[in-house]
């Protein structure tokens, strides 16, 4: 069978591309220029289960910390060793050399080996003034959600104490408001790339999904309204070979999803930390908003460092399989991450039974081996055109 | 050969015979009691799970973060830690198997970049090593390859039940009793799943054959902290060996009892086997594809490891049996903060460079030596400041990438070499200078 | 303790001895369990490597080979004439750091109970060599704890082999003391292998050449 052409995926044209452009702009700026003008001092944290309206309520500005603004890790390297996470080593060494000299402090989650040490080496050797700590269970259990809730009121504490501030039950009912907000855009963004006649790409949608982790809510509501509003009239996307879900672990370069549609795939959903998934679920706004906040945030589509939650992972991506109507899944993780390489093991297993054709790429975080991923995208393609057929 | 008059799977076979002709053989040494002593109590902790695994008792797997008091006091059930059966071929069986489990493990699809100890035990469960469990059991510590194998053997095992322990990084109280009580809910757990009732009084048994245990092995370490130490280095590690499988058994117990009077007789009648001339901290895992390396160490080099993060137990063991609470919280408490790399990894960097100070001093070393297995991101993740902590301190550290399980990663010559150019060009050298200061 | 002043030296006496292993090939197939494995050598002071290799039949001996087997045992001269001659038993060689093992652990255990057998025959060797001064006097320590026979038939063989031991051992002290105890144990792993339906072998070639 003689392989289809390969046209990249058409852009949406005109305003829509103006708008994605900016958001673009935005995420790849170490220093947000919201942050500048708003006067909040910045606040960088490092995981979807950090609820960032802790820190709109407290008038900070939450900045989810990524490693793109520098290509050399060698200080990163140098603290963590070669054999660790290239994310962990990159927005170490961001830190180190002074990338991130605006920040007024950064908050950890024990959500990896990886970005414990990082946080290990960051109070060791930083100039940081404030250092955060949120430990997160690892399951779902009744009595793990009251330990996370009063890991949430501890951090809420270490704040106001640090940044002398009142977090007022006011602040973060409004603060949710916000944020829901953001979820709700993202939702909307989400339908324009999975739709019948999608008019955003994979890689679009994960712009807007990292911008919402760097600018303010307003900010991005704002932007995402206008998006949505001109991508709504523009043309669908047209060169799709084939859909596909993308799943894994940390992913915060459109870049390199745009390399993965470049030969005809079209990434109608995603399940990454910085994608839909960490955005987590809508807050409840009824009752106290910590425990609003709490119940949203670890119930969230668990992640992998959730021991016992692969099956609720499972059927989330069946589920996103589905209304996406994707053909394929590419599984993507970044070298020497365990959590999310075991994932494949898992996956595979329950493929045994329930046959899901599915593309495992491995990867260093901040480069992008454009020729390699192209050709194993190609194939995987041909594949599901050929199962299709 | 069959084990217990049955034919069973070649692996535990090979194990089974290899244990006991080892037994045989260094039941010959009058003075390596200490030896025969672990090797006898493997051989009937490996019957009683044999005899268990016959009479149909339920199995519970756990992985090696957790040790199994509760099990014991359930009486009626057979637990297996799922390394169980790669640490008993690497040390006990035929080394070819442990790599066979790896790869098999790797071929299902589990990353290699996960820790051997763990891809082993997947590739043993995969081969249908284990009776099917009635439960599971994981716990968080002390790394991210036990998140990860947890919920591999679950997805393998038919998605038996699992109850997750989850174990914050912190050093506090709170930490200890939101673990007790997370024991507490596994008990019912356990029940419900194993048909067996627990009983209190026998828990309390168990942990007070765990308090002994504690005793045995903190005059162990005494006695090894002299100097030279003569028991050999190969045993250093077994402290690991009696948490994850032994502990509140009386095979444990009496393994740590001849482990210390192995080297208490040693240190007192003062005999010398070969001429100590360098002592170093194992500050990582240890030499398990071929632990008669340690002879050679000890033989060819005079370098010889008194302690290592295996073999260390923190004063933090003991545990108070008088109510239900204590027993709880004396068990959590010592899982998290005593059972070796728990301790040291579960939190920030601070547990595993102080461990080493300390134990640096009172064992009267003279370097250290990282044995960096490659899957402990946890330990890699740290080595910056591990190396700036030696630097300062002035302790000559050798670090070196290896895999206790796999000697693919770093060959028995290779690591013959690195140990050679440490001792003989960086420690002995420097020994000399302060000598002749 | 004996000590070899030459490299000639061990090779007449602990080379010799072991390249008249061959003759007794079923014998030694049966103790290390059938297993085909290549167990080195490597004894100093002086310098005298061999290999036993085990994945031929029969066993072949050879005398400075470069290969690296998949056990080792290393020592010196001396203390694998004691090991031999029982004098060191190999737990002890191994944890008072005069032998050293390399390998495969399971396939070492294998190999290891030719070391508890040995001893009854290199004594006579020796004296066939006329180097019976190489004999140590004194006790024999045990040289394996306590092993537990498997089954009744395993007990009645052992004390019949015993007795007819002890048989040879009266003849050779009170009428026949040039007795060829060696001759005696390849006649009988002739016959184990013949019972086993083997063919019997021929005998083999002078000691003193590398045998294939």
């Amino acid at each position: 069978m003689s392989p289809a052409p390969v046209p990249d995926q058409t852009p949406p044209k005109g305003l829509a591309r103006e708008l994605l452009a900016e958001l673009g702009a935005a995420i790849e700026a170490p220093k947000p220029e919201g942050a500048i003008r708003s006067g909040r001092p910045v606040v960088g944290y490092f995981c979807s289960y950090l609820p960032a309206e802790l820190l709109l309520a407290a008038g900070l500005y939450p900045l989810r910390l990524r490693g793109l603004s520098v290509e050399d890790s060698s200080s990163g390297d140098a603290y963590l060793s070669h054999l660790t996470c290239s994310f962990a080593r990159h927005v170490t060494a961001a830190v180190l050399d002074g990338v991130y000299d605006f920040l007024a402090g950064q908050i950890a989650v024990n959500c990896c080996d990886h970005l414990r040490r990082a946080n290990d080496v960051l109070v060791a050797k930083s100039r940081l003034a404030y250092h955060g700590y949120l430990s997160v269970p690892r399951g779902f259990r009744a009595d793990l959600f009251s330990w996370y809730l009063e890991e949430l009121a501890r951090l809420q504490d270490s704040l106001e104490d640090h940044f002398q501030v009142k977090i007022t039950e006011a602040a973060l009912q409004a603060a949710i408001s916000q944020t829901n907000q953001v979820r709700g855009r993202m939702q909307k963004l989400d339908e324009l790339c999975r739709g019948e006649q999608p008019k955003l790409s994979g890689a679009d949608l994960l712009t807007a999904a990292v911008a919402a982790r760097v600018l303010l809510p307003a900010e991005f509501v704002e932007k995402a309204d206008a998006l949505i509003a001109a991508a709504e009239k523009a043309e669908p996307l047209s060169g799709i070979r084939s859909r596909v879900i993308l799943m894994g672990g940390e992913l915060d370069d459109p870049g390199y999803v745009r390399t993965l549609e470049s030969q005809g795939a079209h990434v109608a959903g995603d399940l990454l930390c910085f994608g839909r998934r960490g955005l987590g679920l809508p807050v409840d706004p009824s009752g106290p908003a910590l425990a609003a906040l709490a119940r949203a945030y670890l119930y969230q589509v668990p992640c992998a460092r959730m021991m016992g939650e692969f099956p609720r992972r499972y059927q989330a991506m069946v589920k996103l399989f589905q209304e996406c109507g994707a053909k394929g899944i590419i599984f993507t993780r970044i070298k020497f991450c365990q959590i999310w390489a075991n994932e494949v093991h898992n996956l595979r297993h329950r493929f045994e039974s329930n046959p899901l054709p599915m593309l495992v790429l491995e990867r260093e975080y901040g480069t992008i081996s454009t020729g390699q991923i192209k050709t194993r995208v190609q194939a995987f393609l041909e594949r599901l055109e050929r199962a299709e057929g | 050969m069959t084990v217990l008059g049955r034919s069973r799977p070649r692996e535990w076979e090979t194990i089974w015979n290899t244990l006991t002709e080892m037994e045989c053989l260094f039941s010959a040494d009058p003075e390596g009691t200490g030896l025969s002593s672990a090797l006898s109590n493997a051989l009937h902790l490996l019957r009683a799970q044999f005899t268990r695994a016959d009479a149909g008792q339920p199995a519970v797997w756990y992985n090696l973060g957790f040790n199994p008091e509760l099990l014991w006091a359930l009486g009626g059930v057979n637990p297996f830690c799922v390394s169980e059966a790669a640490a008993l071929s690497s040390i006990g069986g035929d080394q070819a198997d442990t790599e066979a489990f790896i790869d098999l493990a790797e071929a299902h699809g589990y990353s290699s970049d996960c820790c051997s100890a763990d891809k082993a035990g997947i590739g043993a469960l995969l081969k249908g090593l284990y009776p099917d469990p009635a439960c599971l059991v994981g716990i968080s510590t002390p790394c991210d390859s036990q998140v990860a194998v947890v919920q591999a053997m679950a997805e393998q095992r038919n998605r038996a039940p699992l109850f997750v322990i989850d174990v914050p990084p912190y050093d506090d109280e709170r930490t200890f009793r939101h673990v007790a009580a997370q024991l507490r809910q596994l008990i019912p757990f356990l029940e419900q799943h194993t048909g067996c009732k627990m009983e209190w009084d026998k828990l309390r048994q168990v942990c007070e054959t765990t308090n002994r245990t504690s005793e045995y092995l903190w005059q162990w370490m005494e006695w090894r902290s002299a100097v030279p130490t003569m028991q050999p280095s190969k045993l250093a590690a077994f402290t690991m060996v009696l948490m994850i499988t032994f502990s509140g058994s009386s095979w444990g117990m009496e393994m740590a009892r001849a482990l210390a009077e192995d080297a208490r007789r040693k240190v007192e009648s003062g005999v010398r086997y070969f001429e100590e001339k360098v002592r170093a901290i194992w500050y990582q895992d240890p030499v398990w594809w071929d632990i008669q390396i340690y002879d050679w160490m000890e033989g060819e080099l005079g370098l010889v490891v008194p302690i290592d993060i295996f073999g260390y137990y923190a004063s933090e063991g003991w545990i108070d049996t008088s109510d239900e609470e204590s027993l709880l919280y004396g068990l959590a408490r010592r899982m998290v903060n005593c059972h070796p790399m728990s301790r040291q990894f579960r939190g920030t960097m601070k547990h595993y460079i102080e461990d080493f100070l300390v134990l640096h001093r009172q064992f009267h070393a003279d370097c250290g030596i990282m044995a960096g297995h490659i899957a402990c991101k946890h330990s890699w993740g740290g080595i910056g400041l591990f190396k700036e902590a030696c630097k300062k301190a002035d302790i000559p550290l050798l670090v070196f990438e290896f895999d206790m399980f796999d000697p693919r990663i770093l060959t028995p010559k290779e690591l013959q070499f690195e140990l050679k150019r440490f001792v003989q060009d960086i420690v002995l050298p420097r020994k000399e200078r302060a000598a002749r200061r | 303790m004996t000590r070899f002043n030459s490299v000639a030296e061990a090779d007449q006496v602990i080379g010799g001895f072991l390249r008249e292993l061959p003759r007794l090939d079923p014998l030694i197939r049966e103790i290390v369990q059938h297993n085909p494995l290549v167990m080195k050598l490597e004894l100093s002071d002086p310098p005298l490597d061999a290999e036993l290799d085990l994945t031929c039949t029969p066993l072949a001996v050879r005398m400075d080979s470069s290969a690296s087997g998949a056990v080792g045992l290393a020592g010196s001269c001396s203390d694998f004439h004691r090991v031999l001659l029982g004098q060191l038993p190999v737990a002890v060689g191994i944890n008072r750091k005069k032998l050293l093992v390399r390998g495969s652990t399971a396939k070492m255990m294998k190999v290891v109970s030719l070391f508890y057998v040995v001893p009854y025959i290199y004594p006579s060797y020796l004296e066939s060599i006329g180097r019976a001064d190489l004999l140590e006097p004194g006790e024999r320590p045990p040289l394996h704890g306590e092993r537990p026979l498997e089954g009744t038939m395993n007990k009645i063989i052992s004390a019949l082999a015993y007795l007819a031991g002890y048989g040879l051992g009266l003849l050779k002290r009170n009428l026949t003391p040039r007795l060829d105890i060696l001759a005696a144990l390849e006649a009988m792993g002739q016959g184990l292998s013949r019972a086993a339906g083997q063919p019997k072998s021929e005998p083999a070639a002078a000691s003193g050449a590398e045998i294939k």
